[in-house]
């Protein structure tokens, strides 16, 4: 045993050093840069301390980026698992047709982040796009969407629930399939109804399920940054930015590398946060399973 | 008396199946529009003549303007190769570093290697924003900026965590006694992990280079904070079609659809890896 321990040290030492090392040391830069008010486009490069961070924590929109990167999650992830969980039961059922259906109800997958983006910017387009078209048709005047200060981050919203819930359909309906169906059939025979079936025995087993496709989803959409910086630039007048767009702004817009760096730091503390709930979260699972 | 009240209520029953029925098929009908009418349009205005439609219909026009543009004059091929080569070698790297990874943290149940395991797992949940301006600075100082370099270094380091996970767990479904019996036949560990383990696990490594892939392929960020011109990725420029002065959306329709063709590809080959890993899960 001692030569396999020698040996997986041996193997595992390429991936510490290339990924744990060098991202340690990235993080470790950011933090360093965090500290200062670096900008090399105006010839800037002092120790400023902790000033950025106070300064970030006062500035309304950065505050404000943060508060809506929560809610663009949580409306995301959440109409998301329940229009999932949804299309997985109606499927599931099994019906003449129903892996075309699938087929039709992944396919939202097939667009990527970039031309997704693209794709509903035209849509919500005010002049050519779609929505407007339908809206004009029936009789409604046209609004523009992605131009209203209120309604761009809701845009996105929608755009973001079209793309990814196809992703949370696909872990429910696995999940539904890895069901025991004894359970369920023994709920049958007791002469249980469609809505007791699901709320008292299949919910209740589809949970670890459920809540490993949330917590996975939720860490990813809340690093969101491609549908917002391709639809709306974090704009109209900033009432779209969230956290990832607002830094890179940051960075690449104003080239205050110093303050980008602060923002990505505040970023990094709030999914360790996640994280640290999701790994008790998945350790708690799993050996419950065993 | 009796036959009356029970030939209503099968009346009853069959109206609300009827009705369920109608309700299902509505549902459906529902469905198959809202995933499929952003492609529709798009199809549509990727034909589209110069002139765009303002209302609902037909455009006045049809022509081939848009897949000239994106197939000739700046060809997305040319993107398209890049990413490809992008996604190409991080999946090379990253099945270098991972598949080792995988394999020993599979077997070494130590307490440390379970902590740096949880590390890789933490890892995973990084928001990338928080590497971006380090990266930027390095890659600049690394004259590295605008190369295809550059990327497969970022997305290595993004996507190792996720690949050592999945590596783990294939591994972990293939029993170690099959090691220890070649063990006591006086293999070294090395030709165990070459000629026993690694083709049984070569399903999974697939699987796992699939994810690298795909990730490599649709990453937009990095690739818009590093790349410019020589080493510009597919994303980026399909981004590229919308500008403040001009957007070209007959271009960008044209150039969305062709990007979903590689996809296709990767799923159909996926589904069927992992319809074939679920069914050997259950016949074991």
């Amino acid at each position: 045993m001692r030569e396999l321990e020698k040996s997986t040290i041996i193997l595992v030492l390429p991936a510490i050093v290339a990924v744990l090392a060098f991202t340690s040391y990235l993080l470790g830069q950011a933090f360093y840069l965090s500290l200062r008010e670096y900008s090399p486009l105006v010839r800037i490069d002092e120790f400023i301390g902790f000033r950025n961070y106070v300064e970030i924590v006062g500035n309304e929109e950065f505050l404000r980026s943060i508060l809506r990167i929560v809610i663009y999650t949580g409306i995301v992830v959440g109409i998301g698992s329940l229009l999932a969980m949804g299309m997985a039961l109606l499927v599931f059922k099994g019906f003449r047709g129903a892996n075309i259906l699938k087929i039709v109800i992944i396919s939202p997958m097939l667009l990527i982040p970039a031309a997704g983006g693209t794709v509903w910017t035209l849509l919500y387009n005010y002049e050519f796009g779609l929505i407007n078209h339908v809206a004009k048709w029936l009789g409604f005047a046209r609004i523009s969407y992605l131009s209203s200060p209120e309604r761009a981050f809701y845009a996105v919203i929608l755009t973001d629930i079209w793309s990814w819930t196809p992703l949370l359909f696909l872990i429910f309906f696995a999940g539904l399939h890895s069901l025991p169906p004894d359970s369920l059939e023994a709920a049958e025979i007791d002469g249980a109804t469609s809505w007791q079936k699901f709320w008292y025995v299949t919910l209740p087993l589809m949970r670890p399920i459920v809540v490993i496709g949330v917590l996975i989803k939720s860490v990813d959409t809340f690093r969101t940054f491609d549908y917002i910086w391709i639809m709306t630039k974090g704009g109209p007048g900033g009432n779209s930015h969230v956290i990832g767009t607002i830094t890179y702004r940051s960075a690449f817009r104003f080239f205050r590398y110093g303050e980008a760096a602060s923002m990505s730091i505040v970023s990094l503390m709030i999914s360790l946060v996640m994280s640290m709930i999701f790994l008790w979260y998945y350790t708690r699972v799993t050996r419950r399973q065993v | 008396m009796v036959l009356y009240s029970r030939d209503a209520e099968t009346g009853m029953t069959t109206i609300l199946a009827l009705l369920r029925r109608i309700g299902l098929v509505v549902v459906i009908m529902m469905l198959i529009i809202w995933s499929l009418f952003p492609f529709a349009y798009a199809l549509l205005l990727s034909f589209c003549g110069s002139v765009l439609p303002t209302k609902l219909g037909l455009p006045a026009a049809f022509s081939l303007d848009a897949y000239k543009m994106v197939l000739f004059e700046d060809p997305i091929v040319r993107y398209l190769v890049n990413s490809a080569l992008i996604a190409l070698f991080t999946c090379i790297v990253v099945s270098l570093i991972s598949i080792p990874a995988g394999y020993s943290f599979s077997r070494n149940n130590s307490r440390g290697f379970s902590l740096l395991f949880c590390t890789f797992l933490v890892l995973r949940m990084l928001p990338w924003i928080a590497l971006v301006v380090p990266l930027f600075i390095l890659m600049g100082r690394a004259r590295l900026l605008d190369t295809k370099a550059s990327l497969v270094i970022t997305y290595t380091i993004m996507q190792a965590p996720l690949a050592i996970w999945l590596m783990k767990g294939f591994f972990d479904t293939i029993p170690v006694e099959l090691e220890e019996a070649a063990l006591v036949d006086g293999a070294s560990r090395l030709t165990i992990l070459i000629k026993v383990v690694f083709p049984l696990a070569i399903s999974g490594a697939i699987v796992m280079i699939l994810f690298v892939w795909l990730f490599s392929y649709i990453e937009f960020l990095f690739a818009l904070s590093f790349t410019r011109m020589k080493a510009m990725t597919f994303p980026v420029k399909i981004a590229g079609y919308q500008s403040k002065g001009k957007t070209l959306w007959r271009a960008m329709s044209g150039a969305s659809l062709i990007s979903m063709i590689p996809l296709i590809f990767l799923f159909v080959f996926l589904t069927k890896r992992i319809a074939r890993g679920l069914t050997l899960g259950a016949i074991k």
